[in-house]
Protein backbone atom coordinates (compact mmCIF):
# COMPACT_ATOMS: atom_id res chain seq x y z
CA UNK A 1 0.00 0.00 0.00
CA UNK A 2 1.39 3.41 -0.94
CA UNK A 3 1.37 6.34 1.46
CA UNK A 4 -0.95 8.19 -0.96
CA UNK A 5 -3.54 5.40 -0.74
CA UNK A 6 -3.38 5.23 3.03
CA UNK A 7 -5.63 7.31 5.27
CA UNK A 8 -4.10 7.60 8.71
CA UNK A 9 -0.69 7.86 10.28
CA UNK A 10 2.42 6.85 8.37
CA UNK A 11 5.81 5.83 9.67
CA UNK A 12 8.06 6.57 6.73
CA UNK A 13 10.92 4.40 5.45
CA UNK A 14 13.63 6.46 7.15
CA UNK A 15 11.97 6.38 10.58
CA UNK A 16 12.99 3.95 13.32
CA UNK A 17 10.96 3.64 16.52
CA UNK A 18 11.78 1.67 19.66
CA UNK A 19 9.05 1.43 22.26
CA UNK A 20 5.27 1.27 22.52
CA UNK A 21 2.98 2.74 19.86
CA UNK A 22 -0.63 3.49 20.84
CA UNK A 23 -3.35 5.48 19.16
CA UNK A 24 -6.79 5.80 17.65
CA UNK A 25 -6.13 5.98 13.93
CA UNK A 26 -5.02 3.60 11.23
CA UNK A 27 -1.28 3.19 10.79
CA UNK A 28 0.97 2.38 7.84
CA UNK A 29 4.51 1.32 8.74
CA UNK A 30 7.16 1.66 6.04
CA UNK A 31 10.03 2.12 8.50
CA UNK A 32 11.41 0.10 11.40
CA UNK A 33 9.58 -0.51 14.65
CA UNK A 34 10.68 -2.51 17.66
CA UNK A 35 8.55 -2.93 20.78
CA UNK A 36 4.76 -3.06 20.97
CA UNK A 37 2.03 -1.66 18.70
CA UNK A 38 -1.44 -1.29 20.20
CA UNK A 39 -4.16 0.09 17.93
CA UNK A 40 -6.93 -2.18 19.07
CA UNK A 41 -9.75 -0.32 17.30
CA UNK A 42 -7.84 0.42 14.11
CA UNK A 43 -5.90 -1.19 11.32
CA UNK A 44 -2.16 -1.60 11.04
CA UNK A 45 -0.44 -2.15 7.70
CA UNK A 46 3.18 -3.17 7.57
CA UNK A 47 4.19 -1.94 4.12
CA UNK A 48 6.65 -3.64 1.79
CA UNK A 49 9.59 -1.72 3.21
CA UNK A 50 8.38 -2.08 6.79
CA UNK A 51 10.49 -4.05 9.26
CA UNK A 52 8.76 -4.78 12.54
CA UNK A 53 10.09 -6.67 15.54
CA UNK A 54 7.15 -6.18 17.80
CA UNK A 55 3.93 -7.56 19.15
CA UNK A 56 1.04 -6.00 17.22
CA UNK A 57 -2.51 -5.72 18.57
CA UNK A 58 -5.03 -4.21 16.16
CA UNK A 59 -8.54 -4.58 14.77
CA UNK A 60 -7.22 -5.65 11.38
CA UNK A 61 -3.66 -6.18 10.24
CA UNK A 62 -2.15 -6.35 6.75
CA UNK A 63 1.44 -7.50 6.31
CA UNK A 64 3.34 -6.75 3.11
CA UNK A 65 6.81 -6.51 4.67
CA UNK A 66 8.77 -8.22 7.43
CA UNK A 67 7.41 -8.95 10.89
CA UNK A 68 8.83 -10.92 13.78
CA UNK A 69 6.66 -11.24 16.87
CA UNK A 70 3.12 -11.91 17.99
CA UNK A 71 0.41 -10.44 15.75
CA UNK A 72 -3.07 -10.34 17.21
CA UNK A 73 -6.02 -9.10 15.13
CA UNK A 74 -9.50 -9.02 16.62
CA UNK A 75 -11.13 -9.02 13.18
CA UNK A 76 -8.78 -10.24 10.46
CA UNK A 77 -5.22 -10.64 9.37
CA UNK A 78 -3.95 -10.56 5.80
CA UNK A 79 -0.52 -11.70 4.62
CA UNK A 80 0.32 -10.43 1.15
CA UNK A 81 2.64 -12.36 -1.18
CA UNK A 82 5.58 -10.14 -0.25
CA UNK A 83 5.18 -10.81 3.48
CA UNK A 84 8.02 -12.41 5.45
CA UNK A 85 6.74 -13.33 8.90
CA UNK A 86 8.10 -15.29 11.83
CA UNK A 87 6.06 -15.61 14.99
CA UNK A 88 2.52 -16.20 16.17
CA UNK A 89 -0.53 -14.92 14.31
CA UNK A 90 -3.81 -14.87 16.18
CA UNK A 91 -7.03 -13.77 14.46
CA UNK A 92 -10.45 -15.28 13.79
CA UNK A 93 -10.00 -14.70 10.05
CA UNK A 94 -6.66 -15.15 8.32
CA UNK A 95 -6.07 -14.62 4.61
CA UNK A 96 -2.82 -15.44 2.89
CA UNK A 97 -1.51 -14.87 -0.60
CA UNK A 98 0.68 -17.59 -2.08
CA UNK A 99 4.26 -16.42 -2.07
CA UNK A 100 4.15 -15.20 1.52
CA UNK A 101 6.82 -16.80 3.70
CA UNK A 102 5.90 -17.79 7.21
CA UNK A 103 7.33 -19.78 10.09
CA UNK A 104 5.38 -20.03 13.30
CA UNK A 105 1.82 -20.51 14.44
CA UNK A 106 -1.49 -19.29 13.04
CA UNK A 107 -4.25 -19.51 15.61
CA UNK A 108 -7.68 -19.07 14.02
CA UNK A 109 -9.61 -20.27 17.07
CA UNK A 110 -11.88 -17.40 18.16
CA UNK A 111 -12.07 -19.08 21.57
CA UNK A 112 -8.28 -18.96 21.96
CA UNK A 113 -7.30 -17.45 25.29
CA UNK A 114 -4.72 -15.13 23.72
CA UNK A 115 -7.26 -13.28 21.59
CA UNK A 116 -9.83 -13.15 24.39
CA UNK A 117 -7.39 -11.64 26.83
CA UNK A 118 -5.92 -9.19 24.31
CA UNK A 119 -9.34 -7.82 23.37
CA UNK A 120 -11.28 -8.24 26.60
CA UNK A 121 -14.73 -6.68 26.21
CA UNK A 122 -14.68 -6.69 22.42
CA UNK A 123 -16.44 -9.29 20.27
CA UNK A 124 -14.03 -11.47 18.34
CA UNK A 125 -16.40 -14.22 17.25
CA UNK A 126 -16.63 -14.47 13.46
CA UNK A 127 -19.76 -15.32 11.57
CA UNK A 128 -20.33 -19.07 11.40
CA UNK A 129 -18.67 -20.69 8.40
CA UNK A 130 -20.86 -20.72 5.33
CA UNK A 131 -19.33 -23.83 3.89
CA UNK A 132 -17.52 -26.70 5.47
CA UNK A 133 -15.05 -28.98 3.76
CA UNK A 134 -17.23 -31.44 1.95
CA UNK A 135 -15.14 -34.33 3.18
CA UNK A 136 -17.61 -34.73 6.01
CA UNK A 137 -20.34 -35.44 3.51
CA UNK A 138 -20.86 -38.34 1.18
CA UNK A 139 -17.68 -39.72 -0.37
CA UNK A 140 -16.91 -38.56 -3.87
CA UNK A 141 -15.72 -40.76 -6.62
CA UNK A 142 -12.09 -40.33 -7.62
CA UNK A 143 -11.29 -38.58 -4.40
CA UNK A 144 -7.60 -39.34 -4.70
CA UNK A 145 -5.54 -37.95 -7.54
CA UNK A 146 -6.21 -39.69 -10.84
CA UNK A 147 -5.06 -43.23 -11.29
CA UNK A 148 -4.76 -44.11 -7.62
CA UNK A 149 -5.21 -47.64 -6.40
CA UNK A 150 -6.05 -48.20 -2.75
CA UNK A 151 -3.82 -50.86 -1.33
CA UNK A 152 -4.81 -50.52 2.32
CA UNK B 1 -6.91 -40.31 1.92
CA UNK B 2 -6.23 -36.72 2.98
CA UNK B 3 -9.96 -36.11 2.77
CA UNK B 4 -10.44 -38.93 5.23
CA UNK B 5 -7.96 -37.38 7.66
CA UNK B 6 -9.62 -33.96 7.45
CA UNK B 7 -13.14 -35.34 7.74
CA UNK B 8 -12.13 -36.88 11.07
CA UNK B 9 -11.59 -33.42 12.56
CA UNK B 10 -14.35 -31.91 14.68
CA UNK B 11 -15.58 -28.45 13.67
CA UNK B 12 -16.65 -27.74 17.25
CA UNK B 13 -13.40 -28.74 18.94
CA UNK B 14 -10.02 -27.04 18.80
CA UNK B 15 -7.75 -28.82 16.34
CA UNK B 16 -4.00 -28.51 16.01
CA UNK B 17 -2.41 -29.01 12.59
CA UNK B 18 1.32 -28.99 11.88
CA UNK B 19 2.35 -28.19 8.30
CA UNK B 20 5.96 -29.14 7.58
CA UNK B 21 5.85 -27.41 4.20
CA UNK B 22 5.76 -23.91 2.84
CA UNK B 23 2.51 -22.21 3.79
CA UNK B 24 -0.07 -22.05 1.00
CA UNK B 25 -3.36 -20.19 0.82
CA UNK B 26 -5.28 -23.43 0.24
CA UNK B 27 -4.09 -24.85 3.55
CA UNK B 28 -5.12 -21.77 5.50
CA UNK B 29 -8.48 -21.63 3.74
CA UNK B 30 -9.15 -25.33 4.32
CA UNK B 31 -8.67 -25.11 8.07
CA UNK B 32 -10.17 -21.64 8.54
CA UNK B 33 -13.69 -22.98 9.33
CA UNK B 34 -12.23 -24.98 12.20
CA UNK B 35 -11.21 -23.75 15.61
CA UNK B 36 -7.71 -24.36 14.32
CA UNK B 37 -4.19 -23.73 15.43
CA UNK B 38 -1.94 -24.17 12.41
CA UNK B 39 1.77 -24.59 13.15
CA UNK B 40 4.04 -23.98 10.19
CA UNK B 41 7.63 -25.20 10.07
CA UNK B 42 8.85 -24.36 6.59
CA UNK B 43 11.28 -27.25 6.22
CA UNK B 44 11.52 -27.13 2.39
CA UNK B 45 13.09 -23.69 2.66
CA UNK B 46 15.46 -25.01 5.33
CA UNK B 47 16.68 -27.93 3.22
CA UNK B 48 19.52 -26.03 1.47
CA UNK B 49 20.90 -24.93 4.85
CA UNK B 50 20.57 -28.46 6.22
CA UNK B 51 22.29 -29.93 3.17
CA UNK B 52 25.21 -27.54 3.60
CA UNK B 53 25.84 -28.84 7.12
CA UNK B 54 28.27 -31.73 7.06
CA UNK B 55 28.22 -32.29 10.79
CA UNK B 56 25.41 -34.52 12.08
CA UNK B 57 25.16 -32.66 15.41
CA UNK B 58 24.92 -29.34 13.60
CA UNK B 59 21.99 -30.61 11.50
CA UNK B 60 20.35 -32.00 14.61
CA UNK B 61 20.73 -28.66 16.41
CA UNK B 62 19.26 -26.83 13.41
CA UNK B 63 16.18 -29.05 13.35
CA UNK B 64 15.75 -28.91 17.13
CA UNK B 65 15.84 -25.11 17.03
CA UNK B 66 12.98 -25.04 14.52
CA UNK B 67 10.82 -27.21 16.75
CA UNK B 68 11.76 -25.56 20.04
CA UNK B 69 9.92 -22.43 18.95
CA UNK B 70 6.62 -24.26 18.95
CA UNK B 71 4.37 -24.97 21.87
CA UNK B 72 3.73 -28.46 23.09
CA UNK B 73 0.01 -28.62 22.32
CA UNK B 74 -0.89 -32.18 21.17
CA UNK B 75 -1.21 -32.57 17.42
CA UNK B 76 -4.25 -33.78 15.51
CA UNK B 77 -2.83 -33.76 12.00
CA UNK B 78 0.67 -33.46 10.52
CA UNK B 79 1.08 -32.50 6.85
CA UNK B 80 4.27 -33.95 5.44
CA UNK B 81 3.73 -33.71 1.71
CA UNK B 82 6.71 -34.81 -0.35
CA UNK B 83 9.16 -33.67 2.32
CA UNK B 84 10.51 -37.02 3.51
CA UNK B 85 11.93 -37.73 0.05
CA UNK B 86 14.37 -34.89 0.61
CA UNK B 87 15.56 -35.98 4.05
CA UNK B 88 18.11 -38.64 4.89
CA UNK B 89 17.32 -41.55 7.18
CA UNK B 90 18.90 -39.86 10.22
CA UNK B 91 17.02 -36.64 9.59
CA UNK B 92 13.68 -38.43 9.23
CA UNK B 93 14.37 -40.35 12.42
CA UNK B 94 15.24 -37.16 14.26
CA UNK B 95 12.25 -35.30 12.84
CA UNK B 96 9.82 -37.91 14.14
CA UNK B 97 11.67 -38.02 17.46
CA UNK B 98 11.12 -34.28 17.81
CA UNK B 99 7.43 -34.63 16.93
CA UNK B 100 6.70 -37.68 19.08
CA UNK B 101 6.15 -35.78 22.37
CA UNK B 102 3.16 -34.10 20.70
CA UNK B 103 1.56 -37.33 19.49
CA UNK B 104 -1.76 -38.49 20.89
CA UNK B 105 -3.80 -41.55 19.93
CA UNK B 106 -5.77 -39.54 17.38
CA UNK B 107 -2.73 -37.91 15.72
CA UNK B 108 -2.34 -38.68 12.03
CA UNK B 109 0.62 -37.92 9.75
CA UNK B 110 -0.18 -37.58 6.06
CA UNK B 111 2.76 -38.02 3.69
CA UNK B 112 3.51 -38.35 -0.01
CA UNK B 113 6.56 -40.42 -0.98
CA UNK B 114 8.26 -41.19 -4.28
CA UNK B 115 7.81 -44.91 -4.85
CA UNK B 116 7.76 -46.04 -8.46
CA UNK B 117 10.12 -43.59 -10.17
CA UNK B 118 13.90 -43.67 -9.64
CA UNK B 119 13.93 -39.91 -10.26
CA UNK B 120 12.12 -37.03 -8.62
CA UNK B 121 12.07 -33.21 -8.91
CA UNK B 122 15.28 -31.65 -7.57
CA UNK B 123 13.35 -29.52 -5.09
CA UNK B 124 10.11 -30.33 -3.25
CA UNK B 125 7.01 -29.24 -5.14
CA UNK B 126 4.03 -27.66 -3.44
CA UNK B 127 0.80 -29.46 -2.70
CA UNK B 128 -2.24 -27.25 -2.36
CA UNK B 129 -5.48 -28.53 -0.89
CA UNK B 130 -8.76 -27.28 -2.31
CA UNK B 131 -11.95 -26.66 -0.33
CA UNK B 132 -12.79 -30.37 -0.60
CA UNK B 133 -9.40 -31.40 0.83
CA UNK B 134 -8.26 -32.73 -2.52
CA UNK B 135 -4.57 -32.12 -3.12
CA UNK B 136 -3.19 -30.49 -6.25
CA UNK B 137 0.50 -30.40 -7.16
CA UNK B 138 2.08 -27.14 -8.30
CA UNK B 139 5.49 -25.66 -9.08
CA UNK B 140 7.15 -28.95 -9.98
CA UNK B 141 10.89 -28.54 -10.57
CA UNK B 142 11.84 -29.79 -14.06
CA UNK B 143 15.36 -30.64 -12.92
CA UNK B 144 15.49 -34.16 -11.51
CA UNK B 145 17.57 -36.00 -8.95
CA UNK B 146 17.70 -39.59 -7.76
CA UNK B 147 14.78 -40.61 -5.60
CA UNK B 148 15.46 -42.46 -2.31
CA UNK B 149 12.34 -44.61 -2.92
CA UNK B 150 11.92 -45.45 0.75
CA UNK B 151 9.98 -48.69 1.13
CA UNK B 152 7.17 -48.99 3.66
CA UNK B 153 9.12 -51.44 5.83
CA UNK B 154 12.14 -49.17 5.81
CA UNK B 155 10.02 -46.20 6.85
CA UNK B 156 8.66 -48.21 9.75
CA UNK B 157 12.22 -48.92 10.83
CA UNK B 158 13.27 -45.27 10.51
CA UNK B 159 10.11 -44.03 12.23
CA UNK B 160 9.50 -46.62 14.97
CA UNK B 161 6.96 -44.34 16.69
CA UNK B 162 4.57 -44.57 13.71
CA UNK B 163 2.68 -47.28 11.85
CA UNK B 164 0.97 -46.90 8.48
CA UNK B 165 -2.80 -46.85 8.84
CA UNK B 166 -3.45 -46.65 5.10
CA UNK B 167 -1.23 -46.58 2.03
CA UNK B 168 -2.25 -45.80 -1.51
CA UNK B 169 -0.14 -46.10 -4.64
CA UNK B 170 -1.10 -43.15 -6.82
CA UNK B 171 -1.18 -43.13 -10.59
CA UNK B 172 1.75 -40.70 -10.74
CA UNK B 173 4.02 -43.16 -8.93
CA UNK B 174 3.75 -41.50 -5.54
CA UNK B 175 2.85 -43.50 -2.47
CA UNK B 176 0.37 -41.76 -0.19
CA UNK B 177 0.55 -42.64 3.51
CA UNK B 178 -1.57 -41.99 6.55
CA UNK B 179 0.48 -42.85 9.63
CA UNK B 180 -0.77 -43.17 13.21
CA UNK B 181 1.26 -43.41 16.42
CA UNK B 182 1.97 -46.88 17.68
CA UNK B 183 0.12 -47.54 20.94
CA UNK B 184 3.26 -47.46 23.09
CA UNK B 185 4.00 -43.95 21.83
CA UNK B 186 0.56 -42.44 22.28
Amino acid sequence: MSEQQHRGAVIGPSIQIDGTLKGDEDLLIQGKVEGTIELKKNSVTVGESGEVKADIFAHSIVVEGQVEGKIVGSERLVMRKTARVRGTLIAPRVMLEDGARFNGTIDMDPEAEAIKSAFAGQSTKPNPPQAQPSTASAPKSGSSPAGSADRS
Amino acid sequence: MFEQAVSGLDLEQRVVVLDLGTIRSGTVDLFAPYRCRLDIIDLPNTLPALAAMEDHDERRACLSKLFDAHAREPLDLILCWNLLNYLGRDEIHQLIELLAPRFQTTTRLHAMMEYASPLMPATPGHWIPDANARLHASQVDEEQIESPRYKPKELERIMPQLAPERTVLLGNGLQEYLFRPKPAQS
